[in-house]
């Protein structure tokens, strides 16, 4: 009894080439697919944040709780710059905090309307960074990626709903959403701290929003962004994968994205 | 239970819920795995290569920027040089095999009853592949595609009059220069997906009655054509047909690629073979004005200075008036491309005798090689003399020989049938004679009377030795083609018998293959199986941008492997003995030999 006959033999051998000859077509045709920009550009532009009219934005002339609009690092990620306050409008400085990029929901008030902070906890292998806090002269002026890191969701379905503001928000526990203060996310809920990082006040998402790192030229006035701390910005293999923004980036209120949409 | 006999058992599975024994497709008999009845698979194969390159290339394909967009590809993208090149490559070589699968057919009669439709269908398919390839070579937006962009407008015009003519073009090319390149682009992958529906249907007429039985079965009779499916020596489609497919295009694909990665290595080729796009554009260049040669015989044809229509000419028959416009490019038209293009779609409806010996249809016969001989002579002269024109005498000189050599020599040959015995070398004799009278007669005769001395001496003796040779040529290729024709004789008396000996002799030796297996087949098997192994680091490792030659050198190496293996196997499902052991390696060594060509593609 022949346990392999010579027939079945070579049918093997021809099933394993035709195997192999399909198989090895794979990698070249996923890395011709493969976008290059995804490789990523080296560092973060350096750009300075102009309004739609071309005049540079000075921290003098940005109201407090207003968002701005703008697209860094990439000319597809839709970012807010704004200026903190409390409800009656005075500055609020906005401290440097250290964060895990992935992290477990507060549940506190957030820091505008009088939290008390809690320890900010993830995942023990979690990485941390740091956000190094407001820039201007109140140390108020924050940037961060407007993307909630849950599923996407972004402007108006993701906003800011200012401190002190009569509102019909919901959240759970409710009491978190009632003094505001937070950006909060209609699509699931999400609520983040913009005073402490866009740490996460309530889930679904477990990742804070990407800061985008503002510098401020005191003796101009003037504002950059230079570059992104936290996550990765949702929806992105990298921060850099794809076209970045050149060396000036135009903010845009509420109602001229509307329009150029 | 054993992993061998778990495959098994998969594998086992597989075939009996699909049915794979039973596929309703087409039986043919264990003999009928050769080149002459697989021509159509060269066709498919280069066809599927198309569909999975020009797929894929869609991805990367920019219509608002298509020479740099192009170029990028090439630059830029890894495998996109591969793709791109390997893609017009395929494209010739599924135009070439569809002429030579088309006059195979022609010659053998397979267009005759029952199976009128699927050579119409078949004719119609080659139109729409010249169709998408012109459209494919356009997009690149190198000068050849922006003149075939213009030439295609003058040809578009001239036949159809400026008003009809204009308005298809909008169609075609859009009414902006943004829009002309995402037009062409759609059309393109319509014209390509028109043409897959047209090889469905080719495919499906086909499988209606199947190949026409071979001449020593039908005794060349049209009538006993169809392939009786109970006969015993029918190999099942699978999995004999179906690795006899893998073969073709295993093997197909691999001379696609030693092939281009032979041309990548070669910096100064002939832009008529170049894989690459020539120079932008709008830039001064060296570049001759060449079509594609697919193209290139109807480009001679429109330098035929004497069909240009210089004055309009009117046509009154009675009450109606018929006015022809002014056109360059009509009558070259009609006479290139229409004429010969509507015969092949008539021809199932000319030639309706039961007669399927080429010699005993002497006319069509006659007509198909000179159509083949038309073809070649001016694509050469189109290669040789780009848009020079040319005068009567000229063409006489060079169309005259071949078609007095051509057609005395078939009605010869058709005439001498039956009555004695014709040897091959009589034949080719008889011929031969009277090959060098015509030739002599009506190259220099012609051309000494419609030309003065003077003008043969002086100006026009390098032209006038052209013509006579390009005229010397066409005489050689018909020759050649009319003297290749079966003899009518022994191939007439046999008669079939699908119950006999032989055919119990067969359905024996496949039911024994096992025996049939010898020893080197299981060597060279593991050496294909090796090399497919080595193929692939090989093939991911090497920079696809900087060396693709490499690259298609080492992808062709793995394809001919496959096609090596599969042939193996199905040798294992058909082992009708060739005879020796060199016809039974014959494959092989075509495959070896394809190979060392892939080899020297891979130096560094």
């Amino acid at each position: 009894m022949v346990w392999l006959t010579r027939r079945d033999l070579i049918r093997y051998m021809a099933a394993a080439g035709i195997a192999g000859a399909i198989g090895s077509l794979i990698v070249p045709t996923i890395r011709y697919i493969t976008p290059p920009a995804l490789s990523g550009s080296a560092n973060y532009p350096r750009s300075l944040l102009v309004f739609s009219n071309g005049d540079p934005v000075k921290t003098s002339e940005l109201p407090v709780n207003k968002l701005y609009f703008f697209y860094y690092p990439l000319i597809d990620t839709q970012a807010v710059l704004i200026n903190l306050g409390d409800e009656s409008g005075k500055p609020l400085e906005v401290k440097s905090v250290e964060l895990p990029t992935v992290m477990f929901p507060l549940k506190d008030f957030s820091l505008a309307t009088g939290g008390t902070p809690r320890p900010i906890e993830g995942p023990p292998n979690a990485s941390k960074y740091v956000f190094p806090g407001g820039v201007g002269p109140y140390r108020s002026i924050v940037a961060y990626s407007f993307i909630c890191q849950h599923l996407g969701c972004i402007y108006p379905q993701l906003r800011f709903h200012k401190p002190g503001e009569p509102t019909s928000l919901r959240t759970n526990p409710p009491e978190i959403g009632e003094k505001g203060g937070v950006f909060h996310c209609r699509c699931h809920g999400t609520v983040y701290d913009p005073y402490r990082g866009a740490a996460v006040l309530l889930d679904p998402s477990i990742r804070p929003l990407p800061n985008i790192v503002l510098e401020w030229d005191s003796s101009t006035d003037h504002l950059y962004a230079v570059g992104v701390v936290g996550p990765t910005i949702f929806g992105k293999i990298c921060n850099l994968c794809g076209d970045t923004i050149k060396d000036k980036v135009t903010v845009y209120t509420a109602e001229e994205l509307a329009k150029m949409l | 239970m054993g992993l061998g006999s778990l495959i098994e058992s998969i594998w086992n599975w597989v075939v009996e819920r699909a049915n794979l024994r039973e596929i309703p497709f087409r039986r043919v008999p264990y003999t009928y795995f050769d080149l002459d009845h697989w021509l159509g698979a060269i066709v498919a194969s280069a066809f599927a290569w198309l569909a999975i390159t020009g797929l894929l290339l869609l991805i990367w394909y920019d219509a608002s920027n298509p020479y740099n967009g192009t170029m990028r590809i090439i630059n830029e993208i890894p495998y996109g040089k591969l793709l791109l090149s390997s893609h017009l490559y395929a494209a010739h070589l599924m135009i070439l095999s569809a002429y030579i699968h088309m006059f195979r057919n022609f010659f053998k009669a397979a267009y005759k009853k029952p199976r009128e439709l699927l050579w119409i269908v078949g004719v119609l398919t080659g139109v729409v592949t010249l169709n998408t390839a012109f459209l494919g070579y356009v997009l690149i937006g190198d000068i050849t595609s922006s003149d075939a962009i213009n030439v295609g407008k003058g040809v578009v015009t001239g036949v159809f009059g400026a008003e009809l003519g204009n308005y298809l073009l909008a169609l075609l090319f859009g009414t902006s220069p943004q829009e002309t390149y995402r037009r062409v682009l759609a059309f393109h992958v319509i014209s390509a997906a028109l043409l897959a529906l047209l090889f469905v249907v080719h495919l499906a007429l086909f499988e209606a009655y199947g190949p026409p039985a071979d001449p020593k079965e039908s005794r060349w009779k049209a009538s006993l054509s169809i392939i009786n499916q109970l006969r015993r020596d029918l190999a099942p489609w699978f999995p004999t047909n179906f690795l006899y497919i893998l073969y073709m295009t295993g093997v197909t694909w691999g001379i696609l690629l030693a092939l281009l990665s032979l041309a990548l290595l070669y910096r100064d080729i002939h832009p008529l073979i170049s894989p690459l796009p020539g120079p932008p554009a709008g830039v001064e260049t060296e570049h001759p004005p060449y079509p594609p040669w697919f193209f290139l015989f109807f480009y001679k044809i429109a330098d035929f200075v004497f069909l240009s229509i210089q004055n309009p000419i009117v046509i009154s028959l009675g009450p109606i008036i018929m006015t022809i416009p002014e056109s360059p490019i009509l009558v070259p038209f009609i006479v290139g491309i229409a004429l010969p293009l509507l015969y092949l779609i008539t021809v199932p409806f000319l030639d309706r005798r039961d007669e399927r010996h080429p010699l005993k249809r002497p006319v069509h016969t006659a007509i198909g090689a000179l159509i083949v001989v038309y073809l070649i002579q001016a694509t050469i002269w189109g290669a040789l003399t780009p848009g020079e024109p040319i005068h009567l005498d000229k063409a006489l000189t060079v169309m005259l020989p071949p078609m007095a050599t051509t057609v005395l020599g078939v009605y010869i040959l058709s005439r001498s049938h039956g009555r004695v015995a014709v040897s091959r070398a009589t034949i080719s004799r008889g011929v031969a004679a009277l090959y060098i009278g015509v030739f002599l007669l009506a190259s220099s005769g012609i051309t000494l009377a419609l030309r003065s001395w003077e003008s043969f001496l002086l100006i026009g003796s390098r032209d006038s030795l052209l013509s006579a040779s390009l005229g010397a040529l066409g005489g050689g290729v018909g020759l050649l083609l009319i003297s290749s024709l079966p003899r009518v004789g022994a191939s007439s008396a046999g008669s079939p018998d699908p119950s006999g000996r032989a055919v119990e002799e067969t359905v024996r030796r496949v039911e024994e293959a096992e025996k049939e297996t010898p020893v080197w087949m299981l060597i060279l098997g593991a050496f294909y199986l090796v090399l497919v192994i080595a193929s692939i680091p090989a093939l991911i490792y090497i920079d696809p941008i900087s060396r693709t030659s490499a690259v298609s050198a080492a992808l062709s190496i793995i394809m001919l492997s496959l096609g090596g293996l599969s042939h193996m196997a199905y040798r294992t499902t058909n082992v009708i003995p060739y005879g020796d052991t060199y016809r039974e390696l014959k494959p092989h060594i075509a495959i070896l030999i394809i190979m060392i060509i892939a080899i020297v593609g891979l130096k560094p």
